[in-house]
């Protein structure tokens, strides 16, 4: 894929293999209430209904003119920063020779400078926001790191859920989202697209705000008291969090070595958790370790009978001394930067994948250039593994506690 | 090796036969970096009853999950997950009603030892009384975890309202039951039935050329013998009409309510590509009247007899079909007349918007062939079915409003069917 910069907030990635165009736009908020929230209700509002198109009716037929034209809203956080996507995907012109980028580009200002924001569609937003939050809380997986990282957070980000918030969007007004939505389209948004031409984004990009935007990103996530949290339920299956400082940022020396130590624990099918706690002692389906990068936390992740959790705690708390005394082959290390090394080389086949890889690059002030990505990768030793597992700090566990079975 | 061309689809396709009967589908995607390959048996949870030359075997319930969990087992010292690890490739596998597919995906340019171990684990089973034993409780755990999910909870109860013989009633991985009793021999009785080459298909999409890679598949194949395959088929089930239960209602630890309206058809027929045209013609008519195509979709959000949390599934195989709708909300009564009525009124104010609608699905599908996993996916289905391919794409053209107007009309009339999920108190 060829990567053309065309202005600083602009980037196309030209490849003619895909059978579709992906155009994404990004608008930066800070990562905090009643923020993410209302960015999260905006969201719904600006791919429900605009000023042109003032049904969902009349919405979905001019996609449907559009050959199934895709809009997709999407809110994520980076560290300090909540990012708000808005992202298109239009069915390549080799198929069909009626469909005009044009035509895209106007659909796409439509939506983004003049959502219908009414009564009636404030009020819609407000429900399906209300019920998407009511069941996200139906998702142990969810429910358990939110615990976890609540009982923890004081003034950081991870103490807010990027999809937003019940309490303050019962609080929210049409008026609020009215004018969030008047300073978002003052600012100067991120472009990309992913197409077979050389195509200006000139038009769309004079159409949309002008306003620099630079928040502050990743952070690190400091040591502290470790806290218990226990929330019953009625289901057949415990779910065990584990929440780490990791004390490495994102823009630190050792932050792909944290990555590779946490595939070494938890994301091989010869990792040190998936082995001793499945493999060899049948105590769970699946077991993973993961990172938020920007927030330098780990987090590992199991369902269990609730009758084995302090087994499966002991034994988690086992396999991190195990990766401290460096009692683990160095076969693992080898095969987690392989992996690794496979993802970045294959990465550019999903092109949402690679824009948000090189977003959050770019917002960090990083070097996005894929192969001195993996020239580092590649100097990781079992010695730094070792290292960066010396900083882990445990500072919160919580249990989505199921029926005993 | 026949290659076939679809220009409108701008794919090639070559396809081969091993010398014992296994399918070989190439899909060179030039441009891509990753390599996909899938083996597939058509051997699903749907198939725990087999007839086998006039006997029936019956197998426990979730047996074909299990088999798929025990293929990874011991690669003479090494797990299999663990040796495709060290080459760099990442494998997976996925048990589904009718079928077990096997695949791995990977970056290199050489893929022989890849290929090599992928096609040696499926077609040999390596396992011990012990290894059956340690799996059970994992098993069990991943059925837990599934049981938890409300959406999945959800499904499994209407599937045991609609039917009350047919398989499909049950999980995929069977029960805690059907798992702590699965037996090492039975394992290796369903393995010898069911994984011979000449019931499976390779799929294989890569940026590599064609001809190395069949060269690495014809090598292993040629190298290996295999015995005659059994003649085996799915039992077939005494499904009466009827639904099993018309209402059900069940507590479920969530915040709000969830219900599932359903009908039971019977319009399936032996021809898989008329079962595909009845499936894509249930999809275009649910569309077309219970979207926001149709004017009362707004009225119905207004009254707030939906929201968000709204929708459909369709399915239409050789031996089941249905039309499933799903809401969340208290009021399950007002749920079933809003689809009741809506079903009865005509759809000609709606047909204006067909082939728009059409326009867009036939987008859909063709953009879906850049995601390796729907596009294998794809072809495997079709190939069982014995449906050609590229039907997936005619398949619209032959759906016309006097189809939607038949099929409206038999939904009207089927048996149905409501599931209602009551969040705690």
């Amino acid at each position: 894929m060829t990567q053309v910069h065309i202005k600083p907030s602009q980037l196309l990635l030209k490849s003619s293999h895909f059978k579709d165009d992906v155009l994404s736009i990004r608008y930066l908020f800070p990562n905090e209430e009643p923020s993410i929230t209302t960015v999260n209700l905006l969201s719904f509002l600006m791919t429900d209904r605009t000023h042109a198109y003032p049904t969902k009716k009349e919405m979905n037929v001019r996609m449907d003119e559009l050959y199934g034209l895709s809009i997709q809203t999407k809110t994520s956080s980076i560290g300090y920063t909540h990012v708000l996507e808005f992202r298109v995907k239009a069915l390549n012109q080799r198929y069909t020779k009626d469909l005009d980028f044009k035509q895209i580009e106007a659909f796409v200002l439509e939506c983004i400078l003049h959502p219908l924001i009414n009564e009636e569609t404030f009020k819609e937003a407000c429900v399906n926001m209300m019920s998407a939050l009511e069941r996200a809380e139906d998702n142990p997986s969810l429910l358990g790191f939110r615990i976890a990282a609540e009982a923890v957070s004081t003034s950081e980000p991870l103490k807010w859920f990027n999809q937003g918030s019940r309490q303050v969007l019962s609080t929210l007004k049409m008026s609020d989202v009215k004018r969030f939505h008047s300073l978002m389209i003052q600012q100067k948004p991120m472009i990309f697209l992913g197409s077979d031409k050389d195509r200006s984004l000139d038009h769309l990009f004079s159409s949309l705000g002008n306003h620099e935007i630079d928040y502050r990103t990743a952070y690190t996530f400091p040591v502290c008291t470790l806290q218990h949290r226990v929330v019953k339920k009625t289901i057949p299956q415990s779910t065990l969090t584990h929440l780490y400082a990791t004390q490495i940022g994102y823009n630190d020396d050792d932050y792909l070595a944290l990555r590779i130590m946490t595939i070494v624990l938890g994301q091989l099918p010869s990792s040190l958790l998936f082995t001793e706690i499945r493999e060899k002692r049948s105590l769970c389906y699946s077991i993973h370790a993961t990172t938020l990068n920007f927030d330098g936390v780990m987090l590992i992740q199991t369902g269990i009978d609730s009758l084995k959790q302090a087994l499966v705690n002991q034994l988690i708390d086992t396999q991190i001394e195990r990766l401290k005394a460096g009692k683990f082959n160095t076969k693992l290390v080898s095969m987690a930067k392989k992996l690794m090394i496979s993802s970045m080389e294959t990465i550019e086949d999903d092109r949402s994948s690679y824009f948000n890889f090189i977003y959050q690059r770019m917002l960090n002030h990083r070097d996005y250039k894929i192969p001195a990505l993996i020239k580092q990768i590649r100097l990781i030793e079992k010695k730094d593994v070792i290292r960066v597992a010396h900083k882990l700090s445990l500072v919160s566990a919580s249990l989505v506690e199921g029926e005993q079975r | 090796m026949n290659k076939q061309r679809y220009p409108f689809l701008h794919e090639t396709y070559c396809v081969d036969t091993t010398k014992d009967g296994l399918t070989l589908i190439f899909i060179e995607k030039k441009g891509f970096k990753n390599s996909s390959f899938y083996l597939a048996i058509p051997y699903g949870s749907l198939d725990y009853r087999q007839e086998m030359e006039g006997n029936v075997s019956k197998n426990s319930l979730g047996i074909a999950h299990f088999l798929e969990h025990q293929l990874f087992e011991n690669n003479e010292g090494m797990d299999i997950m663990e040796a495709f690890s060290h080459l760099g490739a990442n494998v997976n596998a996925f048990t589904s009603h009718t079928e077990t597919v096997y695949t791995f995906s990977s970056s290199k340019k050489t893929l022989t030892k890849e290929l090599n171990l992928l096609l040696d684990f499926v077609q040999q089973l390596n396992i011990t009384p012990a290894s059956v034993e340690k799996e059970k409780g994992i098993i069990v755990q991943e059925l837990n975890m599934y049981m938890q999910m409300p959406e999945q909870r959800l499904v499994y109860e209407t599937y045991q309202s609609l039917y009350h013989e047919h398989p499909i009633r049950f999980d995929i991985g069977g029960t805690e039951q059907s798992v702590n009793s699965t037996r090492y021999e039975e394992l290796i009785d369903v393995f010898e039935r069911n994984y011979h080459p000449s019931r499976s298909i390779l799929v294989c999409i890569s940026p590599l050329p064609v001809e190395k890679l069949r060269a690495i598949v014809l090598a292993n194949q040629n190298a290996k013998t295999f015995k005659k395959p059994l003649r085996v088929k799915r039992c077939d089930y005494d499904e009466p009409e009827a639904v099993h239960r018309s209402f059900y209602e069940f507590n479920m630890d969530i915040q709000n309510s969830k219900c599932t309206y359903s009908y039971k058809l019977n319009l399936m027929t032996k021809d898989n590509k008329e079962n595909l045209r009845i499936e894509w013609g249930l999809r275009l008519l649910c569309e077309l009247k219970f979207s926001p195509l149709n004017p009362h979709y707004e009225e119905w959000l207004k009254l707030n007899l939906i929201h968000d949390y709204f929708g459909y599934e369709v399915e239409c195989n050789t031996d089941y079909s249905f039309v499933l709708f799903y809401l969340e909300t208290e009021d399950h009564e007002g749920f079933r007349t809003l689809i009741r009525n809506e079903l009865m009124e005509d759809i000609s104010h709606l047909l204006p918007y067909l082939d728009a609608l059409k326009r867009r699905y036939f987008s859909s599908m063709i953009r879906s062939l850049d995601d390796h996993d729907d596009y294998a996916v794809t072809w495997i289905r079709s190939y069982f079915q014995t449906v050609p391919f590229e039907y997936q794409f005619e398949v619209l053209k032959t759906i016309d409003a006097n189809f939607l107007r038949e099929l409206q009309k038999q939904l009207q009339q089927s048996p149905n069917s409501l599931v209602k999920m009551t969040h705690s108190i």
